[in-house]
């Protein structure tokens, strides 16, 4: 528990730092620098309470296994 | 952009250099030499000539985009929607390779020098640099790569010369035993995997200071950042074997550890470790600058370096759920990652620089005509995206 928030803490108080001066620009930086902040913080959360979730990577076997077949068939 | 970037052929180089080599020399040798045993150093050799050729169309492409970059262009050319989702794959495909270097930097110390550390432990200090390194921007990031050339390339001298007492050419025997597949793959392999990697260089380029000698100085940096990890290769197969390539996880830190001169310099692994790990962050650094650049071209925003942060809590957490255990990549989703490498590295360029062929002439009587051909052109470019 105190390791996720430590990383919350560890977001929140460098977003306390960043954000001020983004937010004064016209662009959409603080939108965008709260998105990722968020998945960012989530992604390190899960991290470091070493849940077991399939990673990217296994999308990716998911998306291209049947082409790995396919041509394992015909190379035989 | 607020004030533009720019870095010089110089420090591209050094950056290619980088990339090239980057974790080849850890993931490379046990892949090929598992197929091909001890023709692997055939395979790499072949596959750097091959490597060559996918290196200069990602030059082409990246040079066909002229100052406005990817995201600019892709929008132009094939509407917010399907432009949009070009970028979209190579930011992911950019998130996703920062994370795996990192990931690999940290199995790799784990494995061999810190068996008891917690991964997270590698990854906050590594992600903790990865930060710096973006929120100085591309320029520091380069002449950071040029400041650590010159110990790459001795701790690199180091181990090769010190290793050539140790060579066994017996060990090359059998020539050319493996069969016509396996070969095929495994020069398929040594050329997918470093040199589609450098499509990163497609978000650099552009900010590089245009020289006459441009073009010849990036494929010569490529080839000598191929031949480099070549050259680790047949060290590893006339030092090690064949066999005994495919067999370790990590054939270049072994190698390091047979390094014995006159039993006065041996055990020098951790040299050579410090090198590898040299190599990968500067591969890191630069994917998620890669990263960070995109998201903000596709939000328009006016500078990368604040994203610098999340980017790096980001890749925290994704290097750590990347894969369950090192053996489980290896094995299995390593070959995966191969196709992702082909569909950034090659097909989307190809399809991407025929849009643009396709698209270039109707300029002169655009306004009505061009947007007459925006609508089938996307319908077009969705399907490659999913298909290939």
């Amino acid at each position: 528990m105190w390791k996720s928030l430590l990383v919350i803490a560890v977001s929140a108080l460098v977003a306390r730092l960043e954000l001020p001066e983004l937010r004064r620009r016209r662009d959409k930086s603080a939108a965008v620098y709260v998105g990722l902040l968020v998945v960012g913080t989530a992604a390190g959360i899960t991290a470091v309470q070493q849940m077991e979730l399939p990673g990217p990577l296994h999308a990716l076997a998911f998306l291209f296994k049947p082409l790995h077949e396919w041509l394992g068939q015909i190379v035989g | 952009m607020g004030e533009p970037e720019r870095i010089s052929t110089r420090q591209l180089a050094v950056l290619l250099l980088f990339v090239t080599i980057g974790d080849m020399l850890l993931v490379l040798p046990p892949h090929v030499a598992e197929l091909v045993k001890q023709d692997a150093w055939i395979a790499h050799l072949l596959g750097v000539a091959a490597g060559l050729g996918i290196a200069w169309l990602l030059l082409k492409f990246a040079l066909a985009l002229g100052s406005e970059g990817l995201v600019e262009r892709n929008r132009r050319t094939l509407g917010t929607w399907a432009g949009g989702a070009v970028s979209a794959v190579y930011m992911l495909y950019f998130l996703l390779n920062s994370s795996l270097m990192m990931r690999e930097t940290s199995d790799f110390l784990t494995t061999v020098l810190f068996p008891e550390t917690p991964l997270r432990a590698i990854h906050g200090l590594a992600a903790l640099a990865f930060v710096v390194g973006i929120r100085y921007g591309l320029q520091s990031i380069a002449r950071a790569g040029e400041l650590f050339l010159p110990v790459f390339g001795i701790l690199y001298a180091i181990l090769l010369l010190l290793l050539l007492p140790q060579v066994q050419p017996g060990k090359l025997q059998p020539m050319l035993a493996a069969d016509a597949v396996s070969m095929l793959e495994g020069i398929y392999i040594s050329a997918i995997y470093p040199f589609c990697e450098l499509c990163v260089f497609i978000m650099v380029i552009p900010l590089v200071v245009r020289r006459k000698h441009m073009k010849r100085d990036y494929l010569l940096a490529v080839a000598v950042g191929g031949l480099s990890s070549f050259a680790v290769m047949l060290m590893s197969i006339l030092v090690l074997g064949g066999v005994m390539t495919a067999h370790y996880l990590y054939p270049a830190y072994i190698l390091a550890g047979k390094i014995n001169v006159g039993h006065f310099i041996e055990r020098l692994e951790s040299l050579i470790a410090v090198n590898l790990i040299l190599l990968t962050f500067m591969k890191t650094v630069l994917f998620g600058y890669g990263f960070a650049m995109v998201l903000a071209q596709m939000f328009r925003l006016d500078d990368y370096r604040p994203l610098a942060f999340p980017t790096g809590m980001l890749v925290f957490g994704l290097a750590y759920f990347m894969w369950p255990n090192v053996v489980e990549y290896n094995d299995g989703l390593f070959r995966y990652w191969g196709d992702l490498d082909v569909l950034v590295g090659i097909l989307l360029p190809l399809a991407l620089l025929g849009l643009y062929k396709w698209r270039s002439p109707a300029k002169g009587g655009k306004a009505s005509e061009g947007k007459r051909s925006t609508a089938p052109r996307r319908a077009e470019e969705l399907p490659g995206n999913d298909g290939s």
